[in-house]
């Protein structure tokens, strides 16, 4: 532990020497916490927000590991194996097409002719059904990762990374370009952002999202270039509208190869004379447009504000950005350290983050998962799940991303989180019957829990026991002693809960009664935060 | 003498007789009401706003077929003068807009051209965000302007159900007062909670959990906000559903988002919800590239669905109770790409449908000449805040300028 004197004087004497050196072991940038405030609950609050929480016991372990080795375990997390999970996507798809050559048909008698129409439309048809279970796969897929990954906060960046740099999947249509933008994403998720920002400039997914497949010099396409400054860099007002149109022509001739998926440059169709851009004139092209990008002092305050917000609250102060863009600049745009530095802080580890942010859909049913220790759900129901309450994996509502926090919640998402977990309540009644139909997908999951197993590892034997096992597990805040007697109330009422030496053997009665309680603490409004 | 201000339709009514004197800033219905004596809630006037999202290229729906630049800076995009269907001598109709040349003809349809703001913003989050809080640098203010008028006209009435918003991603940020949250729902079907009907115990002890919170001192803002809009969006399912699920409309819509959504408002509307605006969206106008067949199925899908919903209306008697107002957050640059689009520009008409308004052309459609574009784009010529203006104070009857925050010029569409 260090006394606040003596921290500042350290933070002076790490800023003569190096920057490096000081932020390489987490610190710089934000007054870190003491090791003396951590426990429990900050524990739960670090592997909530830097992955998607998990059980008790997970939590336990992380708390024995003590605040500084626990962010490490986190951040540094290539140290842990990576999730092997297989995707069955073919790469790249086969294009595969009988073109119909004019002249070839008119030699053909009209019904030989019906006969290759017919059949080249049975291919379309079949390459297109193809493709919607490529992408399906591709879907759960990455569902399957979030859940089950022993890196979580690496899919928690692959998340942010894909809110950030968003792409939607139905202007791309190709679920192979889709895969390489994830793993993209993955690559460099806490490494450099100066290298993901130039893997953008070359991905195929987002040249074809952001039509610069179509910009070139004749005419200039300004999508890319517009988001680039806008959305993925520097932040509205920080560049002007002629440094957009220079820099569309800096991206002119970035393209792909359809056949391969693979970037392509195609410099017949490149400006190459000079440009403007941020004031510097020279011959730029689209990867001296991301080093020019990089020397803006606005680019490293938008990343660091974008991360702190996602990662921690949303009532940022102006000097806690420079502290952190400062962090990210010294380290040549590094993530690790600014990540160690941000979960390290008083301010991630204070009142005003801990268990106030609104969970994103993705966080909601990924968290359930992970915070019940409950592997082998549908994963295809889950991202039906999310799409339901508002966040559609691969599929962003724009290039903007999703706003996140209290866009989270209106009348219809409320309705679609709280139904998350009722179909198991529908499908107990109906025992025998084919299962009510439901876009929710958490029947499927809440069929998996057995709350009595979860129950036995944690001695819970009364109704109070159960209520505060499910509320240490569930819930980031205090319930109040109303709401305890309430849900305490829910599990006599009606038919008491039997003793728990009895739970074994009425397990699917003691247990549907539990997921009924389980369905009400998740649709309570303390479920929404984390 | 200065047209008389009216805050709310409690205000008008209790001043009784004495203002039908000043007809003109009172909307005609509102006097038949004032001397019919005072009715339910469900006959005032109605708004509905329709969202088209991306950036409409208002040059290829309110085409200038006669203009010399328009020709010359469209070549692929360009809609020509035998194809469109002609308005005056300068402008006419995309020609899907088949419904809406109907509506011209039948007095219903009106075009305000050359619409826009001050220091135009090219980014659509920054221009959705100006739209939608009418405010022109989107942030000076945190409630959009249907927001702040229902918390302006209706002080006592905190009902949430008087702005709705139905289809699209999200809850649209004009409907957000600071009294009046409104209410947002995407399907009819799943706006209720699944469980309570199978398990009448979890349903109650569900909302008294909800209820509890906001009883309970305040543990974040965050908590407060989710606790409040559960306990809203359960205090209005069970009314909303109730209309939805007795509705028998004659009318057959086509199968789009946004006619399903104008589906779902028709039927509000014939159940007599006290809704005074209603929100939906109609997206994919971000047409940077082969814009013509894609504009050509916006068009299609725009017009079924005014149509089919304009014909509802007429059906169910409450034609002359609701004006539906369409807008986009730019309109595109006067000259298309290389990719046979357009790129995001300016400024673009707006368009109103219903008996209530003025039919026709306002505004002035920009100049297309190169010395007269901004940057490339069409400068506007009326402030959308004119619009919203004449709409508060012409159909909705109230004052505009203190939820505008400026007095803005009314525009001669309404009234």
């Amino acid at each position: 532990m260090m006394k606040p004197l003596l921290w500042l004087a350290t933070v002076g004497l790490c800023t003569l020497l190096s920057g490096q050196m000081a932020n390489a072991e987490g610190k710089g940038g934000l007054k870190p916490v003491s090791e003396d405030a951590w426990d429990y609950a900050k524990a739960r609050h670090l592997l909530a927000r830097a992955g998607f929480g998990g059980t008790p016991e997970e939590v336990e372990k992380l708390h024995a590991m003590g605040l500084r080795k626990a962010v490490d375990f986190l951040v540094d997390y290539q140290e842990q194996p990576a999730a092997d999970i297989p995707l069955a996507i073919e790469s790249p798809q086969p294009v595969k097409q009988v073109k119909l050559d004019r002249k070839a048909l008119a030699k053909l008698s009209p019904k030989e002719r019906q006969k290759l129409i017919q059949e080249q439309r049975k291919q379309t048809q079949q390459r297109r059904k193809n493709e919607q279970q490529q992408f399906a796969e591709l879907r759960q897929w990455w569902m399957k990762r979030l859940v089950e990954s022993p890196r979580p906060l690496e899919e928690k960046l692959v998340l942010f990374w894909h809110g950030h740099f968003a792409t939607g999947y139905r202007t791309v249509k190709d679920t192979y370009a889709m895969y390489l933008q994830n793993e993209l994403f993955r690559k460099h998720a806490a490494g450099s952002f100066g290298q993901l920002l130039r893997g953008i400039a070359h991905d195929p997914a987002m040249l074809r999202y952001l039509d610069n497949d179509k910009n070139v010099k004749a005419r200039p396409n300004e999508n890319l270039a517009r988001e680039i400054l806008e959305l993925f860099s520097m932040g509205e007002g920080n560049y002007s509208e002629e440094d957009i149109k220079e820099a569309a022509r800096a991206l002119t001739g970035y393209t792909f190869d359809r056949r391969s998926v693979e970037f392509m440059f195609r410099r017949q169709v490149h400006d190459d004379g000079e440009k403007t851009i941020f004031g510097k004139t020279g011959n730029w092209d689209g990867d001296k447009l991301v080093d020019l990008i990089l020397e803006e002092p606005a680019t490293a305050r938008f990343i660091a504000r974008k991360l702190f917000v996602f990662f921690v609250h949303e009532d940022v102060d102006e000097q806690t950005i420079e502290q952190l863009a400062g962090v990210l600049r010294e380290n040549d745009y590094e993530l690790a350290p600014l990540l160690k530095t941000m979960f390290l802080s008083e301010e991630f580890n204070g009142p005003k983050a801990m268990g106030t942010q609104i969970k994103s859909p993705v966080q909601l049913v990924v968290g359930v998962l992970r915070s019940l220790g409950v592997k082998q759900a549908n994963y295809t129901a889950l991202a039906a799940a999310t799409q339901s309450m508002g966040q559609e994996l691969l599929q962003p509502p724009n290039v903007k991303g999703w706003d996140g926090g209290s866009a989270w919640i209106n009348t219809n998402t409320v309705f679609a989180r709280h139904n998350f977990a009722a179909p198991l309540v529908i499908q107990n009644q109906k025992r025998g019957k084919k299962p009510v139909r439901s876009r929710g997908g958490g029947g499927q999951l809440t069929q998996r829990i057995d709350i009595v197993g979860l129950l036995e590892k944690s001695q819970s034997g009364t109704p109070a026991d159960v209520v505060d096992y499910l509320a240490k597990a569930l819930l980031v805040t205090q319930l109040s002693e109303e709401k305890r007697e309430e849900l305490v109330n829910f599990l006599n009422d009606a038919e008491p809960l039997p003793p728990s030496t009895q739970w074994k053997s009425q397990r699917a009665q003691v247990n549907a009664k539990l997921r009924a309680l389980l369905v009400l603490m998740m649709s309570m409004p303390e479920y929404q935060l984390t | 003498m200065p047209p008389v201000q009216i805050a709310t339709r409690r205000d008008f009514l209790s001043c009784g007789l004495g203002l039908v004197g000043v007809g003109a800033a009172v909307p005609n219905f509102l006097i038949r009401t004032a001397l019919a004596g005072p009715k339910s809630q469900s006959e005032e006037p109605i708004l509905v706003v329709v969202q088209l999202s991306g950036g409409h290229d208002g040059l290829s729906a309110v085409v200038p077929y006669r203009n010399d630049d328009y020709a010359r800076n469209r070549k692929q995009t360009r809609i020509s003068a035998n194809e469109v269907l002609k308005i005056n001598d300068d402008v006419g109709l995309h020609p899907n807009l088949t419904g809406f040349k109907d509506l011209l003809d039948q007095d219903a349809f009106a075009v305000v051209q050359g619409v826009g703001y001050p220091n135009a913003n090219r980014s659509h989050f920054k221009s959705m965000d100006i739209w939608h809080y009418a405010d022109n640098s989107g942030q000076a203010v945190s409630h959009g302007w249907i927001g702040r008028y229902c918390d302006h006209a209706y002080k006592n009435n905190l009902d949430s159900k008087l702005a709705i918003a139905v289809g699209g991603n999200k809850s649209p940020k004009a409907i957000h007062g600071k009294e009046h949250p409104g209410i947002k729902f995407q399907r009819p079907e799943s706006y209720r909670y699944l469980a309570e009907s199978k398990n009448s115990r979890l349903g109650s002890a569900y909302r008294k959990l909800n209820k509890m919170t906001l009883a309970e001192k305040s543990v974040s803002s965050n908590l407060d906000f989710i606790a409040a809009t559960s306990v809203n969006a359960n205090d209005t399912s069970d009314e909303i559903l109730k209309l939805l699920g007795k509705r028998d409309g004659k009318t057959s819509y086509p199968k789009t988002g946004l006619a399903s959504s104008l589906q779902t408002v028709g039927s509000l509307i014939a159940g007599g919800l006290g809704t005074r605006v209603y929100y939906v969206f109609q997206g994919g106008f971000d047409t940077h590239r082969t814009q013509k067949a894609r504009h050509d199925r916006l068009m299609t899908e725009f017009n079924g669905a005014i149509t089919a919903f304009q014909k509802d209306l007429a059906e169910q008697g409450n034609a002359d109770r609701v004006v539906t107002m369409a807008f986009s957050e730019f309109g595109r640059r006067a000259k298309e790409n290389a990719s046979q689009g357009t790129d995001h520009g300016k400024a673009g008409p707006m368009f109103l449908f219903g008996p209530a308004i003025k039919a026709g052309v306002h505004g002035q459609l920009p100049s297309l000449a190169d010395a007269d574009l901004d940057k490339g784009d069409l400068k506007h010529t009326v402030d959308f805040r004119s619009v919203y203006a004449t709409v508060l104070e012409k159909w909705l009857g109230t004052q505009s300028q203190p939820i505008l925050g400026e007095k803005f010029p009314l525009v001669d569409c309404l009234g």
